[in-house]
């Protein structure tokens, strides 16, 4: 990484920023240690903000009326060619869509909106009527008259109607069974309309109008109908509308984003009256790029400092490295941290130990090839999305390790070729001699076997932190550190290790001088260990078998991953014994479905556990992180691409 | 002789009943924790059912290594078909490795509790959904280790 300090007229800034934001090699800094003036955010961006928030709320407002197909995986993004333009062009560009159907859709929008109330309105009157409907008079009759009072409403106690026997009223239940709710009228002369409105647990209708209420409710459920209608034309014309020119809004959307961008990155300047100081990180490899721009569009009336920053510096940004396979491991390494500047990028090895402890963990033949079809098929069929590809990508890998894990292991879907085709479980799925080595391994028969490999991974996995935490030591300039903290521990491996198989184990016998530097290189590595950590030291040794064992869990998922297997297999064979006639056509639907299920569980917890490996076990060797990714200030474009 | 080994099969049934049974409950317990929180979030925010149904998920594997335990002691205590000759020290055994199983499968109640809190997490952050995923699988070594030890000793008492 290189740091960069560039100088220039403030008349050639507008150049420069858009240069730099196309090619996209910098990462401008606000460097906060200068005895001069910072420069505020440019006043331009406001008017892009404010283009950007207009186009927003058009394209708000047409999405809520578009209904489009939801799709699992949406890749096939539609991009606009523009031109390259200069801003004044942009904000016309902006200005004439906007001029063109802004306030057509606003207008539309309101509408809808007063259709919206309007036919609640109308429901509202037709609840009322259907009140009403019970007694079919006619509304006008609902008024006071010079003789005579009539009221609708509804009434929770029948009681409370009867306090004057000159007020006549007729009532019909509208509750359901215990519930006390009556639809009553009120007929009276117009001298008792004090009475009338004393009465209590009644809720006048009021209702304007006049007809036959049959016939009213005729007429209102037709109006809501109309009022429907035109609603859903307006809001297909929206949905035309957002189909037609979807792809315009979002393109000059991102135009003005661009633009703003642009402007908001002067805040990130220092200024003085006529010049403007730029500083920044590039990649040492787009040093003399970077040059060249300047001196371009300066025309050489500029001051630029390019210098490469140290290894052992931990200011700068980082930018990772890997070869193309080992990309998509970069977010597994980026969930747990950033590495550092000065730390090593563990991503390559993070994507072997992941592939192969993941094969294991999963170990079946059949479960790898379905993983290997899926992802080949997923690599084909959505090859524009990048997400989608680097996961292909990796899944079929795993699959084809899987593959690999299962032959040697002697599962295919667990026992199913050899309880189903063979129909003899004891016999194995192949019989090779590779280089004196009987395979398949039947696993399952032989765990103490697959507890030694898996242990014999751990160590290797374990010792390459090791050796990446001296590499890392040495890069740092701290070699007085290595003998303390890691050769101490190979030390103590191999004399301890040599010592535990003869005495403990009885795996093997030692004497004379290898017993001698056994003993030597085990007291060594104590010695070094208790004077780095004193009596804690001793957890230190607990801790590097503890997490040595912890390895074995690779064999418990893979066996986990076959019983289970071969379980799901028991149970298809017998269900045809259970249900006596369609037993046996239920047996391949359900070794479908359960292996399916079977496939996806296993698949979470090794890939789970497969992680855990490296972050636990792994980076506790040599791994701190805490960096701050490299992010250059470059031109992003989902909906447009330049065409020059 | 062959009410002996009637013995010995009983033995063997309650070994698959305590590695079942112990697993099966705890893990109810833990996707009980889990469930709770995973609706709670859901209701209000529907497009996080992916991420919370991974974790509510999670404690789970204990009762599928309980059933896996017991699957074993069935197949080489000839309680399924096939299984080779039985001794009496598989039927104590079997008990004893359906324990060690189901204790040790408790951890599921404990990782319910941890990705229930990352549940909630997810609510608030849908971004650290694989670390609480992290944080709730530690918790499942414990477990894992208990069926380590049960294959092994299946191993040495002659079901495998």
């Amino acid at each position: 990484m290189n740091k960069v300090t560039i100088m220039i007229q403030r008349k050639d800034s507008n150049s420069l920023v858009k240069k730099l934001h196309e090619e996209g090699l910098l990462e401008i800094e606000r460097i906060n240690e200068l005895d001069i003036s910072e420069e505020r955010m440019h006043p331009d961006v406001e008017i892009f903000a404010k283009y950007e928030l207009r186009i927003s709320r058009i394209i708000d407002i047409l999405k809520n009326y578009h209904k489009e197909k939801r799709r699992f995986f949406s890749t096939d993004f539609e991009k606009k060619k523009v031109k390259s333009k200069s801003e004044e062009e942009k904000i016309k560009e902006a200005e004439e869509i906007l001029s063109e159907i802004e306030n057509e859709v606003l207008t539309k929008e309101n509408e809808i909106k007063y259709l919206d109330a309007k036919i609640s309105e109308l429901e509202e009157k037709l609840k009322k009527l259907e009140y009403l409907s019970i007694f079919d008079i006619d509304i006008s009759w609902l008024k006071k008259t010079k003789y005579t009072i009539v009221r609708c409403g509804l009434c929770t106690d029948i009681e409370a109607l009867k306090i004057n026997d000159e007020i006549y009223f007729e009532y019909k239940k509208i509750g359901k069974k215990k519930e006390n709710l009556w639809v009553a009228i009120i007929v009276a002369h117009s001298s008792l309309e004090k009475e009338i409105s004393q009465i209590k647990n009644f809720e006048e209708i009021h209702i304007e109008g006049e007809g036959r209420v049959s016939e009213v409710i005729k007429k209102v459920r037709n109006e809501i109908q109309e009022k429907k209608r035109e609603k859903k034309e307006i809001e297909e014309w929206l949905s035309n509308l957002y189909k037609e020119r979807r792809i315009d809004l979002l393109a000059i959307k991102e135009e003005m984003q661009i633009e703003k961008e642009r402007k908001e990155i002067y805040e990130k300047f220092w200024k003085t009256n006529y010049t403007y100081l730029i500083e920044g990180w590039c990649l040492s490899e787009n040093a003399e790029k970077i040059e060249k721009i300047v001196e371009e569009v300066t025309d050489g009336n500029s001051y630029l400092k390019i210098e490469k920053v140290s290894r052992d510096s931990e200011k700068p940004p980082v930018h990772l490295k890997n070869p193309r396979w080992a990309k998509t491991f970069e977010m597994l390494l980026e969930f747990f941290a950033t590495p550092r500047y000065n730390e090593i990028n563990p991503t390559i090895f993070i994507g072997i130990s992941i592939v192969m402890f993941f094969s294991l963990m999963l170990g079946d033949a059949g479960y790898g090839l379905v993983i290997f079809l899926f992802s080949i098929f997923a690599y084909i069929k959505f090859k524009k999305s990048e997400a989608i590809r680097s996961w292909a990508i990796v899944g079929t890998i795993v699959g084809l390790g899987n593959i690999i894990t299962g032959l040697i292991f002697n599962s295919f879907f667990g026992d199913f070729i050899s309880r189903y085709i063979y129909k003899d479980t004891t016999k194995l799925l192949y019989s090779a001699n590779i280089f004196g080595i009987e395979l398949p391994i039947d696993a399952i028969h032989k765990p103490i076997l697959i507890l030694s490999i898996t242990l014999i991974i751990g160590l290797i996995h374990l010792n390459l932190g090791i050796i990446l935490g001296i590499y890392q030591n040495i890069i740092r300039g701290r070699k007085n550190k290595i003998f303390e903290e890691h050769i101490s521990f190979i030390l103590l491996e191999i004399g301890a290790g040599l010592l535990i198989g003869e005495r403990i184990l009885h795996l093997w016998e030692i004497e004379g001088a290898i017993l001698y530097l056994a003993i030597i290189f085990t007291i060594i590595g104590l010695i070094f260990i208790f004077k780095r950590k004193g009596p804690m030291g001793f957890f230190d040794i607990t801790g590097f078998m503890g997490d040595w064992l912890s390895y074995s869990r690779i064999l418990a998922l893979g066996l986990a991953t076959t019983g289970m297997a071969m379980t799901i297999n028991i149970f298809g064979e017998i269900i045809p014994t259970i249900i006596p006639f369609v037993g046996f056509i239920l047996t391949p639907i359900v070794l479908i479905i359960a292996h399916f299920a079977n496939i996806i569980l296993q698949s979470l917890g090794a890939g789970i556990h497969s992680l855990r490996l490296q972050y636990v076990e792994f980076f506790n060797r040599f791994y701190e992180g805490g960096g701050k990714k490299f992010i250059p200030f470059r031109i992003k474009r989902k909906y447009t691409e330049e065409i020059k | 002789m062959a009410a002996g080994e009637d013995d010995i099969k009983s033995e063997i049934i309650v070994g698959c009943m305590i590695a079942a049974s112990i697993t099966g409950i705890a893990s109810a317990i833990g996707l009980a924790f889990t469930g709770v929180s995973a609706v709670a979030v859901v209701a209000e925010k529907p497009e996080l059912f992916g991420k919370t149904l991974i974790l509510q998920l999670l404690p789970m594997t204990q009762s599928i290594y309980g059933l896996l335990t017991a699957i074993l002691l069935m197949m080489g205590g000839g309680l399924l078909a096939g299984g080779g000759e039985i001794t009496p020290l598989m039927g104590k055994g079997a008990i004893f490795i359906g324990m060690i199983v189901g204790f040790t499968g408790l951890s599921a109640i404990m990782q319910g509790m941890i990705a229930s809190s990352a549940i909630a997490g997810t609510a608030r952050n849908p971004g650290i959904t694989a670390r609480g995923i992290m944080y709730a699988a530690t918790a499942e070594t414990m477990a894992i280790f208990g069926l380590l030890v049960a294959i092994l000793l299946m191993t040495g008492i002659g079901f495998l």
